[in-house]
């Protein structure tokens, strides 16, 4: 054999590995990288989506028609081993077991499930951001269902909200396209609030925040037709408060030492000319 | 003399060669050192885990997530001895023939420069193999006496992905050695490629752009670690989990792995046909 077909050889050998191997670790790196974004995993229709951060660690919340769910970032075998191991020191053991099935995915109930478990990822304090995602999402549950999240964790909610959770990452349907729009992962608090197609708020859209201890932002979108006043810059003790006006959108942004509170009083004349 | 029987005949020579190098002896010893120091860490802390790890939130932890937590500790060392004695065998597979000057002649004799290669490659390989199996070896055995469990299905896992990063790590100190006339070079390079290069490239990636990058060796390499735990000890963009690694991952650092050898070793392949001897 001369060397020059030789070569040609090793190379279309070589090639016949390569390109299918580039090829399904190109399609192996999408599915993976969906797999690891949470909000893949959060229905794409949701009227409520809140991002918190504690120590770097994230929460993601949802809500839409009286689902819920809470993406955690351990899977349910976590939950379990961790659950047990600490268990001694809290005297409850969440009892995890198998309940259905979904779109070939376990989902798993959960019982006795003690939230001071979470203290160390998310703090402990009734402001943790777990508990604002419970209080936000009204959530007082005793009994959770339970389905990994891919690579991500798992979500922890209704059985409605886990379903449509793993329905919208199985039929590419959910929140992630829009996320990086309307939320920021630099936030403490990041949220996002359509009162969507049922609800009788016909003029507002949605309003998204972004929330930091000293900086803070709300944008409420509304129907172009809704009057929405002026433009206001102004200091109120050590708070500036920035309100600025486009047709159809309301942007408020607040910067210095101030309690949440006064963000939603400066942000309450707005909300109720778009009739919150 | 076919094809076949002269590539098992440079196998051969060069596998002999190697194992009575005093490279092999010093990997050897140094496997040996390290398996009775895990050993005696395995005895030491199989009833202290949660002590050694230095918490207490781990007191209750299953018999079996037990396991593979040392597991996982144990896959820590072979991220890098495959490393050492890949560059300790490969690297100066090339480059010493053209330093020492025995380029002369092995390339008159009448064995082609692919099944040259290719054998030094094969042995380079199967003497990084049995050193790294040694270390299994004594894993499995530990366990057996200190848990009293054979090996898992992800103790196979791992010695599998372990065989196919030892063929990519072989390939890339190949590549390297058929590039430099002079084994130091040869050495330093794979050493700098891969200890300091590749963390580089991560650990700007990672903090600056917050990107995993799955593309590098030493990231791929660290599933052999993550079947049992999917925490990287070497990557900064590992978010991490207690649960071992995902299928995806497997499959993703698999491909990679497999990437680098082909890559490596065609291209070493092409470059040597075209060395001479100075």
């Amino acid at each position: 054999m001369s060397p020059a077909v030789r070569k040609i050889l090793i190379l279309i050998v070589a090639a016949g590995v390569i390109v299918p191997a580039s090829y399904f670790l190109f399609t192996q790196l999408s599915s993976s990288q969906a797999q690891a974004n949470p909000f893949s995993y959060v229905p794409a229709d949701s009227g409520l989506v809140l991002e918190g951060q504690y120590n770097s660690t994230h929460l993601y919340a949802f809500s839409s028609n009286g689902s819920f769910g809470i993406l955690l970032p351990f899977s349910v075998n976590e939950l379990e081993i961790f659950a047990n191991a600490t268990g001694s020191t809290n005297g409850t053991y969440p009892i995890v077991s198998q309940n259905s099935t979904f779109m070939s995915q376990s989902i798993y109930s959960v019982r006795n499930l003690n939230l001071s478990l979470f203290a160390g990822l998310f703090g402990n304090s009734s402001n943790s951001i777990l508990n604002v995602a419970l209080q936000f999402l009204k959530i007082n549950n005793t009994t959770f269902f339970a389905s990994d999240a891919g690579t991500y964790g798992m979500v922890l909610g209704n059985l409605s909200g886990v379903e449509q959770s793993i329905s919208s990452y199985s039929v590419k349907q959910s929140f992630s396209p829009y996320a990086t729009q309307y939320l920021s992962s630099q936030s403490n608090y990041s949220f996002y609030y359509s009162p969507g197609k049922l609800s009788n708020i016909s003029s507002l859209n949605f309003i998204t925040g972004n929330i930091s201890d000293g900086n803070s932002n709300l944008h409420i979108s509304i129907d172009n037709s809704t009057g929405i006043g002026t433009n206001l810059i102004q200091r109120n003790g050590t708070v500036n408060i920035s309100i600025s006006t486009k047709p159809g959108n309301i942007y408020i942004s607040l910067t210095g030492n101030y309690t949440l509170g006064q963000l939603f009083n400066y942000a309450s004349p707005y909300l109720a000319k778009a009739g919150l | 003399m076919g094809r076949a029987g002269k590539l098992a005949t440079v196998y051969s020579h060069y596998f002999t060669n190697y194992y009575r190098s005093r490279s092999f002896y010093v990997m050897l010893i140094l496997i040996l050192l390290i398996s009775g120091l895990m050993t005696y860490f395995s005895f030491r802390y199989s009833h202290g885990l949660p002590a050694f790890l230095g918490g207490t939130q781990l007191q209750n932890l299953p018999h079996s997530e037990m396991i593979r937590v040392f597991s996982y500790i144990w896959a820590f060392v072979l991220l890098d001895i495959p490393v050492f004695a890949s560059v300790f065998f490969g690297s100066p597979s090339i480059s010493s023939e053209i330093e020492n000057k025995t380029a002369y002649h092995i390339f008159s004799l009448p064995i082609g420069r692919y099944s040259l290669l290719v054998g030094k490659y094969l042995a380079a390989f199967s003497v990084t193999l049995v050193i790294s199996a040694i270390y299994m070896g004594f894993e499995a055995g530990v366990f057996g006496i200190v848990f009293h469990t054979l090996p898992s299905g992800a103790y196979y896992e791992s010695f599998g992905l372990l065989i196919i990063f030892i063929l990519s790590v072989t390939s890339l100190t190949f590549l390297v050695s058929s590039i430099f006339s002079k084994n130091l070079y040869a050495y330093i390079s794979v050493f700098l490629i891969y200890f300091l290069v590749f963390n580089v490239i991560d650990i700007i990636l990672s903090l600056l752009y917050s990107y995993n990058a799955f593309f590098l060796l030493n990231n791929a390499s660290s599933i052999v670690q993550r079947v049992f735990v999917n925490l990287s000890t070497n990557s900064f963009a590992s978010s991490g989990s207690f649960s071992p690694a995902s299928t995806h991952e497997v499959i993703i650092s698999t491909l990679v792995m497999v990437l680098y050898t082909i890559v490596g070793l065609v291209a070493s392949l092409f470059i040597f046909e075209r060395r001479e001897a100075r």
